[in-house]
């Protein structure tokens, strides 16, 4: 089943339209957590209330322009990140460390993928070019490690670090512009 | 509908083989609706209901395959001329009947037992 069925199955308060998304986007969304929490109690518990997420708020997603696997995923990943906050620092994987720092009070740039409106950032993404846009969905939601980006697009590590300080600050001033942070 | 090739990388990353991908859409499925307090309907859906009704049907072919079964028993113990255990017949326990119903060598209406033996195993 497309998306555009299943957003307007979900419309419709129909339970087929979850239990499609589910089958459709169990596994991805999976991955996601696992890559951030790590333990598969967590993660199920986490992907059930991305799922429960779409159907509260399937108003504010398009069924002809709106990606329900970009949404789901955006949400997916927000609320391992809260979840791994909730956990408190005693993270010993230095990955759960990164995202432990990305989540925290005083990292400001990096809120902005914590609690920014998903549907804003989707927006600011899929205007990115090749490979900024990669950079940034590599480093933000699959939370891989700047020689590991470096590998999979064929750059230099310091390449990725430059562009990614560059795409943080577009996307910064992107996000300023639209209202969702203060400058 | 727009594509969105952005989120393609996403299909790269593999899915942890902590559990068998069809067990865990059921169990996230219930987990969901039971945090939307929804009646998990569809958990007894497509290939189980099909189970269910399977079932119903092999159970309902199976109780004619009994009564088949004795009456066949009766015809052999006729010809063989034992009239007098026929009266004996109606008190003799269901395993003694099924017993007859292999040495009658109705094969065919043995399928239904076959099924429910296997569906219950199954379930």
């Amino acid at each position: 089943m497309d998306d555009k069925a299943i957003i307007l199955l979900l419309k419709r308060r129909a339970d087929k339209g979850i239990y499609e998304a589910i089958r459709k986007y169990e596994g991805v969304l999976t991955a996601v957590a696992y890559r951030i929490l790590g333990d598969p109690q967590d993660v199920e518990e986490c992907v059930s209330d991305a799922f429960v997420g779409v159907w509260k708020h399937i108003d504010t997603l398009d069924a002809e322009t709106g990606s329900l696997k970009g949404y789901l995923i955006c949400t997916v990943r927000n609320m391992a990140i809260n979840r791994c906050k909730q956990r408190g620092r005693n993270h010993a994987d230095p990955l759960q460390e990164e995202i432990a720092e990305l989540a925290s009070e005083e990292d400001m740039e990096n809120q902005i993928f914590v609690y920014a409106d998903t549907q804003v950032i989707l927006g600011i993404i899929q205007q990115m070019g090749k490979p900024d846009r990669e950079i940034i969905l590599r480093k933000y939601f699959l939370f891989q490690q700047i020689k590991e980006i470096a590998d999979n697009l064929g750059l230099k590590p310091n390449q990725v670090k430059y562009k990614l300080q560059c795409t943080r600050a577009r996307l910064k001033d992107a996000l300023i512009q639209k209202g969702v942070i203060l400058s | 509908m727009k594509q969105h090739s952005e989120f393609k990388l996403f299909e790269e990353i593999t899915v942890p083989e902590y559990s068998s991908p069809s067990k865990r859409v059921e169990k996230i499925y219930a987990m969901t609706m039971k945090k939307m307090q929804l009646p998990s309907s569809r958990r007894f859906g497509g290939s189980k209901l099909l189970l269910i009704a399977a079932i119903a049907a092999a159970g309902l072919l199976a109780a004619a395959g009994y009564f088949t079964a004795s009456d066949a028993f009766r015809s052999y113990l006729k010809e063989k001329g034992a009239a007098g255990e026929t009266a004996a017949l109606s008190s003799m326990s269901p395993n003694i009947i099924i017993i007859a119903y292999f040495y009658s060598a109705n094969i065919v209406n043995i399928i239904p037992v076959l099924a429910i033996a296997i569906a219950s195993f199954r379930i």
